[in-house]
């Protein structure tokens, strides 16, 4: 590829990166999804305790799995199912899913409160009122019972809800902060009055109007038989949106736009956030909560970074350049925990036309492969919240909840270490060439 | 004096910190602070900068970035080829010849 058209095509794909990453309502939203991870982490965490480790029948106790139960109690089948130890399992199960409902059960209810913090700050308002608000709003917005009798259904919250929760904390933050910031509704209190509490007053018609408008919408669409709003946005908007970003086109689409980007050194992650955050994190929400098994998730994506291992092993076997020897070595340790930049970077892969074919074909190919073995049945879908920088084999073993995802990954190896050869075994013919050059 | 690193998460970025805090013991440059982070919190931590360095990755975020720190102090992209040879001594030494500037 010849100069003009790498400058021509950068010329092209830096502002539209500088655009998404700078545009602030982009940047709130991804800012509140890091802000709710740890919580996710933790309930993903004691979701591998309750579903794998102690599940009475599950891989670790259960008679299909390494049989522990039996071996600690001396009892198999109904004996074993009906003992003390299972019934105690059981009831230790019941605790850490009260945590589990944190992480995941009411997901979109924490990302309102960060989101609509988030937002109360670009737009200048108070960003803990206008979080209240926001919580406030889309609790108005919620069916305020199950059933016949009081209460909130998780349904609204989990998952389903995320959409929901995105447009509500808009709406609620953007009126809100407009509103506390017009001094002509501002009720003020004499100097005498303590701050905190001229500081309510000073808040109270915005946040009357606030939830006086949603409590009015509410009750619009219910008078017309019209199902509530989060029913509205996610059978709408949400259902579609999640049902077409599952193809395969669509995926591969991703895929190869996060990696041309990075092509580039710029990082593609960063510019494709909104895609991940609205599409691929519900679906590993969906799946981690049982309701619905979306093969292309968050999980299943990050446990893709490793292709770039598939260099490093290829330039140790085949690379007689010795500069790219040497940031093989130095960027290995990193890459171990899916760090990619010192490689990216160091070799260069960033406008190195010799290596653009196979990194942006590596992670494609996974893609494929990766749906392949997991539509099969050979591997399980992608359940549990892993931190990205887990090491390949332990992130997708622990992500799928089997050993098949671990294996997967090391199948993924395999296949990129072929696809990068080629091109490493061709860069050390260029070799003279180039380093006369330097 | 404080030497602040910004990219994405601070994850890579936080190698390349570790390297230049070796080299600042190794100079016995006892009043120098390095230290990584995300760009989001850049706005908390700009009051104490003496010189902001990007991450090449977001390399297309230094309009943005300058306008954040606004004149209080030199900012720049770090060498792509310095980031990826993590070469803490190359970076640390453009830092410092900046904060002089």
């Amino acid at each position: 590829m010849s100069g003009t058209v790498v400058s021509a095509f950068e010329k092209i794909l830096m502002p539209i990166a500088a655009k998404i990453s700078s545009n602030k309502y982009l940047l709130a939203m991804r800012d509140s999804f890091s802000m709710i991870l740890p919580f996710m982490i933790v309930g993903s965490f004691f979701g591998i305790i309750e579903w794998v480790v102690i599940d009475p029948t599950g891989t670790i106790m259960g008679a299909k799995g390494l049989g522990l139960g039996a071996k600690m109690t001396g009892l198999t089948g109904d004996a074993y199912l009906a003992s003390a130890f299972v019934a105690k399992l059981k009831s230790i199960q019941g605790l850490c899913n009260l945590v589990v409902t944190i992480g995941f059960g009411v997901f979109s209810l924490l990302l309102v409160a960060a989101f609509s913090y988030r937002l109360g700050g670009i737009w200048g308002g108070d960003k803990f009122s206008t979080a209240l608000a926001g919580i406030a709003s889309f609790l108005i917005v919620t069916p305020q019972q199950v059933g016949k009798t009081g209460g909130f259904s998780l349904d609204y919250f989990g998952n389903k809800g995320v959409l929901s929760a995105l447009i509500v904390a808009t709406v609620a933050s953007w009126v809100f902060v407009k509103l506390s910031k017009n001094k002509k509704i501002r009720i003020n209190m004499p100097d005498t009055v303590p701050p905190a509490v001229s500081q309510s007053f000073a808040v109270l018609v915005p946040v009357l109007i606030t939830l006086g408008g949603f409590a009015i919408f509410a009750a619009i669409l219910s008078w017309y038989d019209v199902p509530p709003l989060n029913d509205l946005i996610y059978k709408i908007i949400q259902a579609p949106l999640m049902g077409f970003s599952q193809g395969l086109g669509f995926s591969l689409l991703y895929q190869f736009i996060v990696w041309f980007f990075w092509w580039f050194g710029i990082h593609g992650h960063n510019v494709t956030a909104a895609i991940q955050n609205t599409v691929y994190m519900p679906a590993q929400l969906a799946n981690q909560a049982g309701s619905a098994s979306y093969i292309f998730s968050n999980g299943f994506f990050e446990a893709g970074l490793m292709h770039v291992m598939g260099l490093v092993i290829a330039i140790f076997l085949f690379s007689k350049k010795d500069s790219w020897r040497a940031v093989a070595k130095l960027g290995a340790p990193a890459m171990l925990f899916n760090i990619q930049e010192p490689l990216a970077f160091g070799i260069p892969i960033v406008l190195n036309p010799i290596l653009l074919v196979p990194y942006i074909l590596a992670p494609l190919a996974n893609t494929v492969v990766g749906w392949l073995a997991i539509s099969s049945g050979l591997v399980p879908i992608f359940k549990y919240v892993v931190p990205w920088t887990m090491p390949m084999f332990f992130c997708a073993t622990i992500g799928t909840g089997s050993i098949a995802g671990g294996i997967l990954q090391l199948v993924w190896l395999a296949m990129d270490v072929c696809i990068y050869a080629p091109f490493v075994i061709a860069s050390n013919r260029i070799k003279d060439a180039e380093e006369a050059e330097e | 004096m404080n030497i602040y690193l910004v990219c994405n998460a601070g994850m890579s970025t936080s190698i390349l910190v570790k390297k230049m805090q070796d080299e600042v013991a190794k100079q016995n440059l006892s009043d120098v602070h390095v230290e990584a982070f995300s760009v989001e919190i850049l706005d908390e931590k700009v009051a104490t900068a003496d010189v902001v360095l990007l991450g090449p990755q977001i390399r297309h975020m230094l309009d943005d970035v300058k306008k954040i720190v606004n004149g209080k102090c030199p900012v720049e992209v770090i060498d792509m080829r310095d980031y990826g040879m993590i070469n803490g001594k190359k970076v640390l030494e453009k830092a410092l010849k900046l904060v002089k500037k």
